[in-house]
């Protein structure tokens, strides 16, 4: 796809609107499940603390020793010398609670959470076994030491995240015992990161789906256009009088059509126009001249004209053939840019066509003593074209070189393929074309100053039919040249491309 | 010789017909398509001179009509457009020769001489003249009974000058016959083959057999 194409470019735009959108979408999706995530665990961890809290209290509320019990369970994994001197008075009935407490801690799905119980002065009267002093010292590290209010914090031991609470409550009648509790967060973060593949891959689906849809819409959309185009394509000089199909189309696209076929019949009109100009030019300039120069011959033929009254006719005689050769060199230009249908156009054998202009020129050359070489690839080599017309580019070329190249000059004639067709080129060592004049010798009427006017001779037509000849073929002429050093030029036809 | 001109520029009929009966041929003249059909008709020509471009139908209908009448007089077609399609248009209409104005006028005479001829001469395979043979079958030229290497443009050009045997054959109407086109620079083209095939022919031999007309063209005549 060209990446200046409207296709291209409508496929960008949706994309990248609907990625952004996507984006805003999956920003706020994201978000809105962590916070909510977030907000369950920390409901949880608060509803364990506040059970906690209850526990701790039904324990010590249930007699006046079971709040000695209570207390005791929240020394249960002091250190030991504490352990020693509560131990030996632990009071009957302490079994019953700790039965309780498993019991409870079980209820409440502790097994994964980290917990200890902080003593108003900042003592640590419960931990929870998998409590390890690493973890401890996070605690001491992430929470508050005193606080009244209920604290949530997110924590991190090794590798795992954890997501905390700092819960202050009653206990014996005092208000400021705290519990510090924090539960792994491994599955919320598993879930927010799966969210994120499934985000990343479910947008880049919709993308590709979009593009590729979008693609798909959009060259249905346009079909008209480039049926428009190979439609417009195919009407050349030959078939003006064709039309673009208009069937049912979108209204946008009809008026374009609409137009076009508009466009086409003014051409066509003009086209006609100056092709019933040119012929009834043809005519109205060639009969005169017909019977002017029949008359003057004629005249000429009999012999019992004055040799004064001859001169003169035969002057008239030279002027007239010039006219001729002018109005025909122009009838055929004009005829060149406005009716191809002149071309007989045959596949042919390039080199086979250089060979056959060479005995020609070689002809040409030898009259004057100029020598002629050629060196051009073996052939065949095939180009689409007509043989009359482009004999004539190569014949007015190698007549230019060989009027323009002195005796005991040189002229070369060498072929290359290339990338863009075959350059033939025809080298002289002639007088080369001033400067100055270089940009103009192919218009209209051209003649160099620095050739005396009677040898230019020509009606300044030549090279501007062989240039208008070799672009009719696709191809072109182009030239060097350097005063007294000679010219070379280069006539490029394009090959049949197999 | 009996030649009927189909023209309707008035001026331009006048000076062809003039120059016609210069050198001694009779000619009727036509200026639109009744005319020209009818006299056609009723009067046994020898060349029918047609423009192409006249009051009425063309001049390519006119030649489709006679010869569809079977009437196998030769067609001369004359016009102003030289378009290719337009001569092969003009050929295929029955016409024997095309020649687009504005022509030169010895150039007209050579071509309407052939033309008379060409009705009168058998078609063999075998062409002589003097002692110089040509086989258009085998493509063997001989003069004296010794043959003679030609390349294939010069056994054309031999070949075109022998079938026109004795008259003159113009140099527009070498290069279009023999090299099936009409440029200018080919006059010089000419002038050297000519040279190359008198030097074959004739220069060995006391009596020349091709003769350049100055000015005009060449010719081939045993005289």
């Amino acid at each position: 796809m060209k990446t200046r194409s409207i296709r291209f470019k409508t496929s960008v735009l949706y994309s990248s609107i609907l990625c952004l959108i996507l984006t805003c979408f999956s920003i706020y999706l994201y978000d809105t499940v962590r916070a909510t995530l977030y907000e369950e665990t920390k409901q949880d961890l608060k509803v364990k603390a506040g059970q906690i809290e209850v526990f701790l209290n039904a324990y010590a509320s249930m007699s006046p020793q079971a709040y000695t019990y209570a207390n005791s369970l929240m020394n249960k994994f002091l250190s030991a010398s504490d352990e020693n001197v509560h131990g030996k008075d632990i009071a009957p009935g302490k079994d019953i609670i700790d039965q309780l407490w498993a019991k409870d801690s079980r209820s409440l799905g502790l097994r994964n959470d980290y917990f200890r119980i902080l003593s108003p002065r900042g003592r640590v009267r419960l931990r929870s076994e998998n409590l390890t002093n690493e973890i401890e010292g996070g605690f001491n590290s992430q929470f508050p030491l005193h606080s009244d209010v209920i604290h949530f914090t997110d924590l991190r031991f090794n590798k795992d995240a954890f997501y905390g609470i700092s819960y202050p409550f009653r206990f014996d009648d005092r208000n400021s015992f705290i519990i510090q509790l924090a539960t792994p967060i491994a599955s919320i973060q598993q879930i927010l990161s799966k969210l994120v593949i499934f985000i990343v891959l479910g947008v880049a689906v919709i993308l590709l789906m979009t593009i590729f849809m979008g693609s798909f819409f959009t060259r249905r959309i346009l079909k008209p256009v480039s049926d428009v185009t190979l439609a417009a394509n195919n009407i050349s000089q030959t078939n003006l009088h064709m039309r673009i199909p208009q069937q049912k189309l979108d209204h946008e696209m009809e008026e374009l059509i609409g137009s076009f076929n508009r466009m086409i019949e003014r051409l066509e009109r003009s086209f006609a126009h100056v092709n019933e100009f040119s012929s009834h030019v043809a005519h109205e300039l060639k009969t005169p001249l017909a019977i002017i120069k029949s008359e003057l011959e004629l005249a000429l033929i009999k012999e019992n004209a004055k040799d004064d009254d001859k001169r003169v006719m035969k002057v008239a005689l030279e002027e007239i053939d010039r006219l001729i050769k002018t109005v025909k060199d122009l009838l055929l230009l004009a005829k060149l840019e406005y009716k191809l249908s002149i071309f007989k156009m045959e596949k042919m054998d390039i080199i086979e066509f250089i060979k056959e202009i060479y005995q020609h020129s070689k002809v040409l050359a030898d009259q004057k003593n100029i020598g002629l070489e050629m060196a051009i690839p073996d052939g065949p080599i095939l180009i689409k074209g007509d043989a009359a017309h482009l004999r004539r580019i190569f014949f007015n070329i190698i007549h230019n070189s060989v009027k323009f190249t002195k005796a005991q000059g040189e002229i070369k004639i060498f072929a290359e393929v290339r990338e863009e067709g075959i350059l033939i080129s025809i080298k002289d060592s002639g007088i080369g074309i001033p400067a100055a004049d270089q940009p103009q010798i192919f218009e209209k009427f051209f003649h160099s100053r620095s050739v005396d006017q009677e040898d230019a001779g020509g009606s300044g037509l030549g090279l501007c039919l062989a240039r208008a000849v070799a672009r009719s073929h696709g191809g072109d002429i182009v030239f060097e040249s350097e005063l007294n050093k000679g010219s070379t030029f280069t006539v490029i036809l394009p090959l049949i491309k197999l | 010789m009996r030649i009927l001109l189909v023209e309707d520029e008035r001026k331009l009929s006048a000076v062809i017909k003039r120059g016609l009966k210069e050198v001694h041929y009779a000619v009727d003249s036509a200026d639109n398509s009744d005319d020209a059909l009818f006299l056609a008709e009723t009067n046994p020509y020898d060349l029918i001179i047609l423009d192409i471009m006249i009051p009425g139908k063309d001049g390519i209908s006119i030649c489709r009509n006679l010869r569809k009448k079977k009437n196998d007089t030769p067609v001369l077609m004359l016009t102003a457009r030289d378009d290719v399609e337009d001569k092969i248009s003009g050929l295929d209409a029955g016409a024997d020769d095309y020649l687009t104005k504005p022509f030169s006028f010895p150039e007209f005479l050579a071509r309407v001489r052939a033309l008379l001829r060409r009705k009168n001469t058998e078609k063999s395979t075998s062409l002589k003249v003097a002692d110089l043979e040509l086989d258009q079958r085998t493509r063997k030229v001989s003069r004296a009974g010794k043959d003679i290497e030609l390349t294939p443009t010069e056994y054309s050009l031999l070949e075109y000058l022998m079938i026109n045997v004795g008259q003159v054959v113009t140099r527009t109407m070498i290069s279009e016959h023999v090299w099936n086109e009409d440029f200018e620079s080919f006059s010089n083209v000419i002038n050297v083959y000519i040279n190359y095939l008198k030097k074959k022919i004739d220069h060995e031999h006391k009596k020349q057999l091709i003769h350049s007309m100055r000015g005009v063209g060449y010719s081939l005549k045993d005289e």
